[in-house]
C-alpha cells in the first residue's frame, strides 16, 4: 500500500458513507497502470450515488475501456465532510478504482448534467491540485473535457474546460483521445492541442474565440481567434442505437444510489415537441432499439449484475414502437426472478393503462404523470397536447386498477400563463382527488411537484422571460391556498435555485467570473437546497460587476444574437421562431411532424 | 469490504447468489423476498473473518458446489469459507449466535494522548477485573439502554506490541442488546471516539453456544481475563 492509499484509509472511518471513495463494486474495471498507453478520468461534480444512476457516465465507461490502450476510472464529488478531511490532511482528489491523483490523468472528462452543479466542478479542479482557468494549465496538468446537456450552453463554463463534446459522446471521445495521443507524440503545445481538437467537428475550444460585448453589457458576438476554430460547432449524433456500445456487464454500486437498478436506454431523444423542452431539440432526432437489442442487453444485464429490478429508459418510454412486447417478454423469461419493471416517464394517454397494468404486477403503489399546465389551452400552447377528459379517464382506470398514488407535476409561469390557467391546475388536482377518493378512499395520494418554468438554450422559449422569485412565490402560495384536498400534497422547487439555474442556462461568458468568485466564498452542492446559500451568490452577483441578470432581460427577441448561437442542435432558427410565435397564436403542431 | 455496511453486505450477497443462479427460495405473499438471513450485524468500518448467513434454496445443491458457484462472482473481499447444511428445525443463524470475538489493533500512534502508555492500559485492565460492574450507556431515539460490561464480556485480553496493542475480546450477544466492542474499549481503557475510529476492528469468530450448529464456531468460551 502506498502513502496516499494509507491516508485515505485512514481517514475514512470518520466520514459519512465511505463506501462512496472506495469503488470495488461488482463489474468495476481495474486495469494496469503502466500498460496502457492514455489514462481518461470520467468525473461527476456530485455525488457518488447521483452519478452512478446516470447513464452516459456508464455508457462512456464502457467505450473508453473497451479500447485495450486506454486505461478509464471515475471520480466523484466529495462531500463536504470528506472534503474538510483531505483538505486538512493534504489528500489530493482521487480516482474511485486506483485511489491515484486526478492529476496524474491524461484526460479528465467532466459529466455537465445541470447548470447548478457547476461549483463543484471548480471545486474538483481545486482539489485536484489543477489550475482552475483553462489558460494557467501547463503541459503537465491534464486535458480537462466536458459535454452532457450544458455543454450546449457552454459560455458560462468556457474558462475551466478546455474542450466541449456537444451531442452523443460514443464516437466523439475516442476522436479525442486520438488527438490527444498524436499530440501527445509529438510533445506539442497546449494551444496546438486545442486547434487540433477544434478541428474534429462536434468540439468546441472557447479559448479559440472571443466575446465581445455592446456598450450597454449586452452579449454581441463570438469572434474566432484562430483559424482552426470553425465558425458553427455541430452537434455529433449517433445514427444508429443498435450499433452504438452500450455495456452488458454494468457496475453493480454496493450502496443504494438514487437509480439502483439495471438500466436499459430503449430510446434516445423524444418525438414529442413540448416547447419548453430542451432535451426534444438536443437529443434530436428520437432514435430507437431494437426490441432484439434491447432484449440481448437485458438478459446480459441481469445475468452479471444480479439486480432485482429493471428499468427502461428514455424521454418517453411509452412512445418506443415495440414497448409492449418487450415488456411481455420480460414477464415471461424472467417470471422465476420476481424481477420489477419501472419505466420512467409515462405519457399521459390510454395506451399507458394497459402497459402500466403489465409493468406492475404485484406492487401498485405510485405512478408518475406530468401534465405540466392545468387547461387545454395553456397545454396546446406548449405543444403538450392532452384533453383533461382524456387524463382523468386514465387517473381513472389506474385508480380502478389498484393504485393508490400519483404524482403529476406542473410548471408555473409559463409563456401565455394567466390566472385562468392556475384556476384550472387546481380544479384538475382537485378532480383527480376526487376519484382517487372514490376509488382508495383516504389511501389515495396525489403529489403535486410544481416547479418553475425556466427558458432554456436552444428550444422555442429561449427568449422568454424568466419569473422572478415574488412572481413565482405568489402563484406558489395561491396553489397552497386553493389545493386544501387532504389527499393533495403540494411541493415546489426552491425559487432562488430556479433562478440560478434560468441564469446560468442562458447565461454567456461573464458568469465564469461569478461562478469562480462564488465558489471562492464558498458555496458547494448548490443543487442541494440544504447547501446551498443564497446570500453567498447574491454577494458574488454584487463582486462580479454584471451588469444585470441575465434571467430578467436576456434576448427579448428573434434576431438579437444569443451566447450559443455557435452550437448547431440541427434544429434550425426558423422552426423555433414558429414554434414561439404558434405558442402565441394558439395554433398546435401535429406532435410527430414538427421537425 | 470494510467500508460497506451491513445492509450493503447483505444486498451485495442477494445480487451475488442471483449471479450465480442459486435457486434461492422466495417468501409468499404480497411482495415475495429471497429467504436469507445472516447474522449479528457487522459494523461499518469493522472487518470480519467470521460471517454467518442462511440461505433457503428452493431446489438442493450440495454445499460445496453453492459455495464455488458463489466465490467465482462475490466481489473482492467477500468470500465464502464454509458451506454446510442446517439440520432440520434448527433455530436461524441470528438466534443461534450467542457471542462474537474480536481482535483489535490500536496503533502507539493513534493513542497519542500522554499517559495513554503501556502502563496505562496494564493499570485500566486490572482496575476492570477487580470492578463488581462497569456500566455503558447508550443513547439511541431518545431511549437510554444500560449495559454491564463485566457481565457482557468474558474475555478481554491485551497484547504488547512496539506497532500498538492487540486486544482480544469476547462480547455475549443477548437478544434484549449488548455493547460494541468500541463501548467497552471506551467504558475500560477512556478511549476517545477519534481514537476509537483509529482502531482495526476484526471479528474472528463467533460462538454458537449451548445451541450447537454443525460445522465451524461451535463453543468457545473458556477462557478469561
Amino acid at each position: 500500500m502506498n502513502e496516499l492509499h494509507d491516508r485515505i484509509e485512514k481517514r475514512l472511518p470518520f466520514v459519512s458513507k465511505p463506501a462512496r471513495y472506495v469503488g470495488n463494486e461488482v463489474n468495476s474495471i481495474h486495469k494496469d497502470w503502466n500498460s496502457v498507453e492514455t489514462k481518461v478520468l470520467l468525473a461527476f461534480p456530485d455525488i457518488y450515488e447521483l452519478g452512478m444512476s446516470h447513464i452516459g457516465l456508464r455508457i462512456l465507461y464502457h467505450v473508453l475501456n473497451s479500447d485495450r490502450q486506454v486505461l478509464c476510472e471515475r471520480v466523484f464529488a466529495p462531500w463536504t465532510d470528506f472534503e474538510h478531511e483531505m483538505r486538512q490532511r493534504g489528500i489530493p482528489l482521487f480516482s474511485l478504482e486506483s485511489w491515484r491523483p486526478v492529476r496524474d490523468f491524461d484526460i479528465v472528462g467532466f459529466s455537465l448534467q445541470y447548470e447548478i452543479g457547476y461549483t463543484n466542478v471548480l471545486n474538483m479542479l481545486d482539489l485536484a491540485g489543477i489550475p482552475l482557468l483553462n489558460t494557467d494549465r501547463t503541459e503537465m496538468s491534464p486535458l480537462i473535457i466536458a459535454g452532457g446537456p450544458c455543454a450546449f450552453n457552454p459560455e458560462p463554463m468556457a474558462r475551466f474546460v478546455e474542450a466541449f463534446v456537444i451531442g452523443d459522446g460514443e464516437e466523439a471521445v475516442l476522436d479525442v483521445i486520438a488527438v490527444y495521443r498524436s499530440w501527445k507524440k509529438r510533445h506539442g503545445t497546449r494551444r496546438e492541442l486545442w486547434c487540433d481538437l477544434a478541428k474534429l467537428g462536434g468540439v468546441y475550444v472557447p479559448e479559440l474565440y472571443e466575446a465581445r460585448y455592446d456598450a450597454s453589457g449586452r452579449f454581441k458576438s463570438l469572434e474566432n481567434r484562430d483559424s482552426a476554430a470553425p465558425p458553427v460547432v455541430k452537434k455529433r449524433t449517433i445514427a444508429n442505437l443498435d450499433s452504438a456500445p452500450y455495456p452488458g456487464t454494468p457496475v453493480v454500486p454496493f450502496i443504494e444510489i438514487v437509480h439502483d437498478r439495471l438500466a436499459v436506454e430503449i430510446m434516445r431523444g423524444c418525438p414529442g415537441s413540448c416547447r419548453f423542452c430542451q432535451a426534444t431539440t438536443i437529443y434530436s432526432p428520437a432514435r430507437e432499439r431494437s426490441r432484439e437489442k434491447i432484449q440481448e442487453l437485458i438478459r446480459c444485464g441481469l445475468e452479471s449484475t444480479g439486480y432485482e429490478e429493471l428499468s427502461l429508459t428514455s424521454l418517453s418510454s411509452t412512445d418506443h414502437s415495440t414497448i409492449n412486447s418487450v415488456v411481455d417478454w420480460v414477464r415471461t423469461s424472467f417470471a422465476d426472478r420476481h424481477l420489477s419493471i419501472s419505466l420512467p416517464s409515462l405519457r399521459l394517454g390510454s395506451f399507458s393503462i394497459d402497459l402500466a397494468r403489465k409493468i406492475a404486477m404485484e406492487k401498485r403503489t405510485g405512478l408518475t404523470f406530468a401534465p405540466e399546465a392545468g387547461t387545454e389551452r395553456l397545454r396546446s400552447a406548449i405543444n403538450k397536447r392532452i384533453s383533461d377528459g382524456e387524463m382523468l379517464h386514465v387517473v381513472e382506470s389506474l385508480f380502478g386498477a389498484g393504485w393508490s398514488a400519483i404524482k403529476l407535476y406542473f410548471m408555473v409561469c409559463l409563456p401565455t400563463e394567466t390566472e385562468e390557467d392556475l384556476d384550472g391546475l387546481v380544479n384538475l388536482v382537485n378532480a383527480v382527488a376526487r376519484l382517487g377518493r372514490k376509488a382508495a378512499g383516504g389511501r389515495a395520494r396525489i403529489n403535486v411537484a410544481v416547479s418553475a418554468f425556466i427558458p432554456k438554450a436552444h428550444t422555442p422559449y429561449q427568449w422568454e422571460r424568466m419569473a422572478d422569485e415574488d412572481e413565482l412565490r405568489e402563484k406558489y402560495l395561491f396553489l397552497r391556498s386553493r389545493l386544501r384536498d387532504k389527499q393533495v400534497t403540494l411541493s415546489w422547487r426552491d425559487t432562488a435555485l430556479a433562478r440560478l439555474e434560468a441564469t446560468f442556462a442562458r447565461g454567456d461568458r461573464r458568469l465564469g467570473d461569478l461562478t469562480l468568485r462564488a465558489w471562492e466564498l464558498g458555496a458547494r452542492f448548490d443543487a442541494w437546497s440544504t447547501e446551498m446559500k443564497v446570500d453567498l451568490w447574491r454577494k458574488a452577483w454584487e463582486m462580479s460587476g454584471i451588469p444585470f441578470e441575465f434571467c430578467d432581460v436576456p434576448h427579448p427577441s428573434p434576431g438579437d444574437p444569443l451566447p450559443w448561437q455557435h452550437i448547431d442542435t440541427g434544429v434550425t432558427m426558423s422552426y423555433l421562431v414558429k414554434e414561439r410565435d404558434d405558442t402565441y397564436s394558439g395554433c398546435p403542431v401535429p406532435c410527430q411532424q414538427s421537425e | 469490504m470494510r467500508f460497506i455496511s451491513h445492509l450493503d453486505t447483505a444486498r451485495a450477497f442477494r445480487r451475488a447468489l442471483s449471479r450465480a443462479e442459486i435457486p434461492v427460495a422466495y417468501s409468499q405473499g404480497f411482495s415475495p423476498h429471497p429467504k436469507i438471513s445472516l447474522g449479528v450485524p457487522l459494523a461499518l468500518g469493522h472487518l470480519s473473518d467470521a460471517e454467518y448467513a442462511d440461505v433457503t434454496v428452493a431446489k438442493p445443491i450440495a454445499p460445496q458446489q453453492l459455495m464455488e458457484r458463489l466465490n467465482a462472482v462475490l466481489p473482492k473481499g467477500l468470500q465464502v469459507l464454509w458451506a454446510g447444511k442446517v439440520a432440520p428445525g434448527a433455530p436461524n443463524v441470528s438466534a443461534a449466535i450467542t457471542q462474537v470475538e474480536y481482535r483489535i489493533m490500536l496503533q502507539w500512534e493513534a493513542l497519542s494522548d500522554p499517559g495513554q502508555g503501556e502502563q496505562m492500559f496494564r493499570h485500566a485492565l486490572e482496575g476492570f477485573r477487580k470492578a463488581e460492574q462497569l456500566v455503558v450507556e447508550r443513547e439511541r431515539k431518545g431511549k437510554i439502554q444500560r449495559f454491564d460490561v463485566k457481565e457482557h464480556v468474558p474475555v478481554l485480553k491485551l497484547k504488547y506490541g512496539s506497532h500498538g496493542i492487540e486486544v482480544i475480546m469476547s462480547i455475549s450477544v443477548k437478544e434484549s442488546g449488548f455493547p460494541k466492542p468500541e463501548e467497552v474499549l471506551a467504558a475500560v481503557f477512556g478511549l476517545t471516539d477519534e481514537q476509537l475510529k483509529g482502531a482495526l476492528i476484526t471479528r474472528t469468530d463467533v460462538g454458537f453456544g449451548p445451541i450447537s450448529r454443525q460445522g465451524r464456531g461451535a463453543g468457545v468460551t473458556d477462557y478469561e481475563s
